[in-house]
Parts: structure tokens; sequence; C-alpha cells
């Protein structure tokens, strides 16, 4: 179990897909509360700042692909050239499943590849099999 | 020796050639083009009726909480009922649109797949239940792009399925024929049958003969199976008559494994 339970931080630019998480995190009787990032930019700007020394903010990223300026594919090669942030553990949650968005970001050292479900009912089970997958996971601090 | 005008006549050949090569390339790229696009725009689609049926959903868990009156009212659920059945009928669209973008996409590697086993998983990933089913002949070997395959055999069944006027009797058969290095199959049922006037249009995209959404079919299936078979340079032709059924069969060359095909011959 985790001395220091991860935050999540939610990198998606589509607001309903943001409430869509909120309300399964809710239902699930889970903390409501994250983190969420816009694009790739803004996610690496705060996770930058969380990370200002050589500690790394016990972080757990849920990803989209498909965003304005910085997608989650550039994001993720960001991500792992930076040293201190290169290890932080992400989901991709998006809508593609175009096989040459699997490969890619899988090639990025992923922990899941997950297609956005169709229903807010299976979006909340997919949030139960993620927490408690995470709940089950050592993070680095 | 070549003549000054056999020489023109090989010039203009060439010409003529290259024309040809150019316009071909020219068509291969706008087909791409085309793919690329449905493809995009049908997910790009997906996310706002994804959101729309999540918004539809809260609506109602909300109602539930704070207003339960309201679902009491069967205008209200009427019209709540309503939303799901067009946001469905999206869905399947968006779906149907996408799967038929994908069938030109996924020029995926032939691999070698047994055709009974195959047909045995897409009938169970129907919902067709397997008494309905009805298969005879040979489910050989094929060595083939398996992708293609599902979508026309899928289709072909959720075509039957759909479209038959008593659901409760529904029977079909399908019958698999090797000849040479040719795969025949052929898809038949006992449904309402299809006027002769109408067998040039159900291959195209968005063609149904039944008005409204009542079956949830979205006339996509055929084209898609259409798509499929041109893809396997293959020919698919339908037998049917009003009351009659329809029996779709889909001649695919070139496919069967060497080794099945070898045993068959014996």
């Amino acid at each position: 179990m985790n001395p220091v339970p991860p935050e999540l931080l939610v990198v998606e630019d589509n607001d309903f897909d943001v409430r869509r998480i909120e309300r399964s995190l809710q239902k699930l009787g889970r903390p409501p509360g994250f983190r969420r990032a816009r694009d790739g930019i803004e996610a690496l700007d705060m996770l930058r700042r969380a990370a200002p020394s050589d500690a790394m903010a016990p972080v757990v990223v849920l990803l989209d692909l498909n965003m304005p300026r910085l997608g989650g594919i550039g994001f993720l090669d960001e991500l792992r050239a930076d040293p201190r942030l290169q290890a932080t553990p992400v989901f991709v949650l998006t809508t593609s499943d175009y096989e040459k968005d699997v490969a890619a970001a899988h090639a990025r050292m992923i922990c899941g590849y997950l297609t956005k479900p169709r229903t807010s009912e299976e979006m909340v089970r997919l949030l139960q099999v993620i927490t408690d997958f995470c709940d089950c996971c050592l993070y680095p601090v | 020796m070549l003549t000054m005008a056999n020489r023109r006549a090989v010039d203009y050949a060439d010409l003529l050639t290259q024309a040809l090569r150019e316009e071909k390339r020219e068509l291969q790229a706008s087909n791409a083009a085309l793919e690329q696009y449905a493809y995009v725009s049908s997910h790009d689609l997906q996310t706002p009726l994804r959101s729309l049926r999540d918004v539809t959903d809260y609506l109602t868990e909300d109602l539930q909480s704070d207003h339960p009156d309201a679902l009491r009212n069967l205008k209200v659920t009427k019209a709540l009922a309503d939303l799901y059945a067009l946001i469905a009928r999206m869905e399947g669209l968006v779906l149907g649109v996408l799967e038929f973008a994908r069938v030109g996409r996924s020029a995926g590697a032939a691999e070698s797949f047994d055709a009974d086993a195959a047909i045995r998983d897409i009938v169970a990933s129907s919902g067709i239940e397997l008494s309905r089913i009805q298969l005879s002949g040979d489910f050989p070997v094929l060595f083939s792009n398996r992708l293609r395959f599902f979508q026309i055999v899928t289709n072909l069944l959720r075509n039957a399925a759909q479209h038959h006027h008593a659901p409760q009797h529904l029977q079909i058969t399908i019958d698999g024929r090797v000849s040479g290095a040719d795969y025949t199959l052929a898809i038949g049922d006992d449904g309402p049958g299809i006027d002769a006037k109408f067998h040039g249009k159900i291959f195209e995209m968005f063609q149904v003969l039944t008005p409204g959404a009542r079956s949830g079919s979205t006339g996509i299936g055929l084209a898609i199976v259409r798509r499929a078979v041109d893809a396997e340079n293959g020919t698919i032709s339908v037998v049917s008559a009003p009351g009659q059924g329809a029996r779709f069969t889909v001649v695919l060359p070139e496919i069967v494994a060497p080794v099945a095909h070898a045993l068959a011959a014996e």
C-alpha cells in the first residue's frame, strides 16, 4: 500500500470528459479532488512546478492524446526526456484505438492504454479498475 | 528494326501507360485521403456524442435525486427514452462509418486462420444463437486478411438478423465451398427477401429499404461487405425475392491455404 497516495493529474482538453471523471470518482466514493491540465504544455508546467528539487511529486497522470498545442505523444516525449519527471506513471485515456497511437504510446513507457468507454457507467467501472490498481502499486516519491 | 511508324506507336503506348499509371496513383491518393477523412471525422464525431450520452445520464441521475417527481411524468420519461434511442442510432452510424473507413485502411498482412473456428467466433460475437445457424460444406484453413473476413461474415449475419420480420423464427444457412484456391461462402436467410429492383442499391452506403430506424439498421453493413470483398478482389451477388429470403454469395479468390487446397482436391 502507498504511504503517500499519489495525486491524480488529468490531462484533458474536453470539459465534458473531465466532468465524467469527477462524477465517476464521486460515485466510487473517492475524494473528488484531482488536478487538471488542458494540454501537454500546461501539464509539463504543473509537473515541473511541483517537482522543483530532485524529488518527484507522487503523481499518476491520466493522459488524453488528441489535444491542442501539445498532444499526448509529444507530452510523453518531453516527460521521458526530463530527468526529474521521466519516471512518472502515465495511463493513456483516449478516444483513439488507432494501432499507431497504441504503439506510439507504449513505446513511451506508459502503464496502460485505455480507450474512453461509450457510457458513463462503463467509465465508473474503468476508473474503479484504475484507482484500485494504483492503490496496489508503489510509486517513486 | 523498328520502322518510324512502329516506333511512334510504341512511344504513344508508353505515353498512355504513363498517363494511366498517374491516374491510378491519383485515384489511390484520393481514396486514401477519403478514408483518412472518414476515419478522423468519425473519431471526432464520437467525442460530442459520448458527452451527449453522459449529459443525458447525469440529467437522469440528477432528476432522480433532486426532482424524483419529474421522472414520474410520462412526457419527461418519453423524452429521455427518445434521446437515448437517438443517441444509440447516431452511435451506430458513427461506428459504421468508422468501420467502413477501416476496411480500406487495414491493408493488414494476410495470415492463415481456420474458417470454421473464425465463423464460430463471429457467430458467438454476433449475439445470434448458434442453433439458428446451419453450417454446411467446407471450412478450410484460409490465408487472407482476417479482419476483412470478419467484417464480411459479421455484417452479412447482422444483415440477416436485423431485417428479419420474425426474429424468433430466424434461420440462417452458411455454406462454404472450395474450388481450387477460391473460396465461396453463401449466407442465406429466411427473412422478408429483397425485391430485385433494389439488388443494386443495397450495397450502397446508407441505403435501408425499411423506413425509419426500425431494426436499428444503419445502411452501412452491406457497404462494408462490398468494400471488404472488393479489397479481396472478390465478388458478391444476391439471390432474393420478396417473401423468399435472401442468399448472398461471396467469392474470395486465391485465399484457400495451399495445404487445405491440396486436401480438398484429393
